[in-house]
């Protein structure tokens, strides 16, 4: 239990770290190798999906909520009429694809390598 | 088959990672969504907080010492400077941390490198840019500035500033659209700012209508085109009062050589010549002491230009021990344009003169690549121009041709009947050797103490050349016609010249005390609204576009005013009402024939009599009058009108339009080709009224609102950053001339007492470029209420400080 939270806060630490020195995507890289060394598929996807969707809704939430939803709600005008907090919650869910993909491809991988 | 599968998830996840990473992925107009979207670098970064700046403490390499920059309520930076070059580092600085995209696209724009990052969309517009020869013409004003310490001093001051703001940014902190766009900020440089003013130039000073006005004249026939376009309004008040005597020996210009054929037949087809908005301009005035209730000088000045998001201009506060001036500068030039001082105030009207002049060139081989001048021939330069085009693997290139008199600005295509047009536009001329040019003209004017000072300073400025106003605390008012202006004999440059003559040129420059001016003329005030420099006496011939009712209301206005407040002015600068509609309803009245109305039409009519002509917002009148008044004209004016599509023709001044309605109904120009019988000015004025009130039979009448549509657009029109239909009272002629997305960019008043300055001022927009900024768009709506906010013209750091808002400390790096 403690592994798994500890996992899952390292898997967060990383999310936001490593982004700030390598381009957006390296989140992508951080959940393939949580995947990787995840014990289950499930745990692979989920974790990696709801841990990225909370730090990118968190994230930008942080920049959202002083600016009182002002820019998000002209981004979100200039997509066809998206509100301020449906554009958070896109954000947090693009977060969750990236995520969830990655950690069940890094599964994946380790799957095909360990059984070969 | 479990490597089918992780094949197919890995090709699904990397190719869902590629589209996310990839700008306009399979031609598409979406930007990648991934950079966009992610919280570390994309647009939310650019979401800024509410409420106070937080303060700063900044190390910059290139400054000589400490600047503070101290925001107030606005978020309008005052700057503190121990010396002037920091003051425009300083500048530099804090206007591309505001504006820094608008500048890049402003100076890409005008020096065609558009389709660098846009694509192939912006090629056409690039192409254009270079054949017009502009940044030939950078180069050599760029040459001339470096050889003005004043000028280049602070000119490299400004650019370090800038380039102090652009090397520390981090991705995450580009401006909005350039996340949007999908491109990165390159350093600025200081022929970017030349370009700046080249832009500003061709906004200005580009207009022409050599071709338009060739064509009509050949349409029409001499005697009738003669009757139709005279180029002087009899009414008109000019800006210089005509007590102002020419007490000077004028330069002569040379008398024309005759040309044994003409060089041009036929008519010039539509190529749409690249032209400058149309018809709107600025007002200034400034009233003397013995006007106004307390005895002090007011100045007052509102430039329209294209209203933009993010405005064209950045208010800021400047001091050091050479100056404390404030007011607005253009992003991308050094100093403030208009402004005041401690001592001063001054600012500028555009000056509708024709600098633009077309010549015909005459080619003396089949090829046409050589051509007859002066009894021999000349070959063309040329000059390679090579745009990037994103999308593209090689670069497109082109040899950009020039003759003695200019670049062939259509010098695609040797079939072209416009292939053999030479264009030729005073800035872009060597500016030769002077003391200074024209930033040190604005650099000057901050420095200013008195009449002579702002005298001296105007002498180096050339163009876009700009009805100069002055105030000063001692009571002194004065106004200048001030730029470099051609000597040209009567209607040189009206119509399209032979370009084989060097006697075609210009007859140089009208000598500097010869420009038009005044200085406390006995009226008490001074103004001008882009009307006529002078009336018909000045010796020196000049013709061009100028304004026909605005220049006349506030004239007509201002000697009618007396013990005169700020509020007064204030008002008259948003005053709503058209002279051009106060002058044109009661004609239209008389001539409509009120015995052949029906009930209907009768209804309107009678809402129409009682119209003042306050083209107020909420109302319909002024959108019925409009149309009346506006399907009258076509009507008229047919004989012309008809060629619009094929064509460039002229358009009939409305002045004169107003004058045949009243004087000559019965002209031959009021038949209607279209019928077999011969109409009168009566018959188009009823058959135009009957028109607009069938159409409001059908739809009710629409808000003046609704026509006028005053709007303030982002520069790359992205409607979500734009603030339309905005509920403003004004029209084009009126002194609030809103049109469109046109109309007053800055109002300022500034009053100059003897125990100090009090200004007030506002621009529909605010101190940040970011659309993700409070400070973005928040003064749009006073501005549109005619509201003012005072400025708070700060006296030195300390002071400041007092005001408990943000403070930005610079130091210099590495001392």
């Amino acid at each position: 239990m403690i592994k798994n939270i500890l996992a899952n806060l390292a898997l967060a630490l990383a999310y936001v770290v490593l982004p700030l020195f390598l381009p957006w995507w390296s989140v992508a890289i951080v959940a393939l190798v949580y995947g990787y060394l995840a014990t289950t598929g499930l745990r692979a996807f989920s974790s990696a999906s709801t841990i990225l969707a909370l730090v990118w809704g968190m994230w930008v939430q942080r920049y959202n909520i002083p600016n009182a939803g002002l820019l998000a709600g002209k981004i979100g005008a200039l997509f066809g009429g998206i509100s301020a907090v449906e554009l958070v919650l896109i954000t947090a869910a693009l977060g969750g694809l990236i995520g969830g993909l990655f950690g069940y491809l890094g599964y994946s991988f380790r799957q095909v390598m360990s059984r070969n | 088959m479990r490597f089918l599968t992780l094949g197919m998830l890995t090709l699904l996840s990397v190719g869902l990672l590629w589209v996310l990473d990839t700008h306009n992925p399979f031609g598409s107009p979406v930007p990648a969504m991934g950079r966009l979207l992610n919280p570390v670098t994309g647009f939310w970064a650019n979401a800024e907080a509410q409420g106070l700046f937080p303060n700063q403490k900044l190390q910059l390499s290139g400054l000589n010492s400490q600047v503070d920059l101290v925001f107030d309520e606005r978020r309008v930076p005052h700057i503190f400077a121990a010396s002037a070059e920091d003051a425009f580092f300083a500048q530099g600085y804090i206007t591309a941390y505001n504006r820094l995209w608008q500048m890049d696209m402003s100076t890409r724009k005008v020096s065609g490198r558009l389709a660098e990052v846009v694509g192939e969309r912006a090629l056409a517009s690039d192409l254009l840019q270079r054949r017009k020869g502009i940044v030939k013409a950078a180069e050599a004003t760029l040459k001339a500035w470096e050889n003005s310490p004043e000028d280049s001093k602070a000119l490299h001051a400004y650019v370090a500033g800038v380039n102090a703001y652009i090397s520390a940014l981090k991705p995450a902190q580009y401006p909005l659209e350039y996340k949007l766009m999908g491109f990165k900020p390159e350093p600025w440089s200081a022929m970017r700012s030349v370009l700046f003013i080249k832009a500003m130039a061709e906004d200005l000073c580009a207009r022409n209508e050599d071709l338009a006005a060739t064509n009509t004249r050949t349409i029409l026939g001499e005697e009738r085109f003669r009757d139709l376009f005279p180029e002087y309004n009899p009414k008109q008040s000019p800006i210089i009062p005509s007590e102002v005597k020419w007490n000077f020996a004028p330069v002569q210009p040379q008398p024309r050589v005759e040309m044994a054929e003409s060089i041009l037949s036929g008519l010039f087809p539509d190529q749409n010549i690249p032209q400058p908005f149309e018809g709107i301009g600025s007002n200034n005035w400034a009233v003397g002491p013995q006007k106004t209730l307390n005895g002090n000088a007011i100045l007052c000045n509102d430039p329209h230009l294209g209203l933009t998001l993010p405005s064209i201009w950045f208010e800021i506060q400047m001091q050091c021990p050479d100056f404390n001036a404030y007011g607005v500068s253009l992003p991308g030039l050094p100093g403030i344009a208009i402004g005041f001082n401690e001592n001063v105030a001054w600012g500028e009207t555009n000056v509708g003169q024709d600098v633009l002049d077309w010549y015909a060139i005459k080619w003396a081989d089949k090829e046409k690549q050589s051509y007859h001048f002066d009894g021999g021939t000349r070959q063309l330069e040329t000059r390679e121009e090579i745009i990037q085009v994103k999308g593209r693997k090689e670069p497109v290139k082109i040899q950009v041709k020039y003759t003695h008199w200019g670049p062939l600005v259509f010098g695609d295509s040797t079939n072209s009947p416009y292939y053999s047009l030479a264009m030729h536009w005073l800035p872009s001329e060597d500016p030769g050797k002077r003391d200074h040019y024209e930033l040190a003209s604005f650099i000057r004017l901050m420095k200013a103490k008195n009449y002579a000072d702002y005298d001296a300073a105007l002498t180096g400025y050339d163009a876009p050349a700009q009805n100069f106003v002055f105030a000063a605390r001692d009571g002194d008012i004065a106004l200048k016609v001030n730029g470099k202006f051609p000597i040209k004999r009567k209607e040189q440059g009206r119509f399209i010249q032979d370009g084989s003559l060097s006697n075609n040129s210009w007859q140089g420059y009208i000598p500097r005390e010869q420009i038009p001016q005044v200085r406390n003329p006995s009226r008490g005030f001074v103004a001008s609204a882009n009307q006529h420099s002078t009336d018909e006496t000045y010796p020196y011939y000049y013709n061009g576009g100028f304004d026909d009712y605005r220049g006349r209301f506030i004239n007509r206005s201002l000697e009618a005013m007396d013990s005169i407040t700020v509020k007064d002015l204030m008002a008259l600068q948003n005053n709503p009402h058209s002279l051009q509609a106060e002058e044109a309803l009661p004609l239209l009245l008389k001539l409509l024939p009120r015995e052949q109305l029906n009930a209907q039409e009768k209804s309107v009519l009678k809402k129409l009599e009682k119209w003042d002509g306050n083209y107020q917002y909420q109302k319909t009148e002024p959108a019925i009058f409009q149309a009346w008044f506006d399907s009258t004209y076509i009507m008229s004016f047919d004989e012309i009108t008809r060629w619009r599509d094929s064509v460039e023709v002229l358009s009939v001044e409305s002045w004169r339009f107003l004058d045949l309605l009243d004087k000559t109904p019965e002209h031959a120009i009021f038949d209607w080709q279209k019928t077999k019988k011969t109409e009168t000015a009566a018959d188009l004025v009823l058959s135009a009224f009957q028109k607009v009130c069938r159409g409001l039979s059908k739809t009710p009448a629409p808000t003046w609102r609704s026509l006028n549509n005053a709007s303030v657009n982002h520069l790359a029109r992205i409607p979500a950053f734009s603030r339309t239909d905005l509920p403003i009272s004004g029209h084009a002629q009126a002194p609030n001339a809103i049109r469109n997305g046109h109309g007053p960019s800055w109002r300022m008043v500034v009053e100059l007492g003897k125990d100090g300055i009090k200004a007030w001022g506002v621009y529909p927009g605010g101190s940040s470029g970011n659309p993700g900024s409070p400070f973005y768009d928040h003064m749009v709506d006073q501005w549109a209420k005619g509201e003012y906010n005072e400025l708070f013209f700060m006296r030195n750091a300390q002071d400041a400080r007092k005001t408990k808002q943000s403070v930005w400390s610079f130091s210099p790096k590495g001392r």
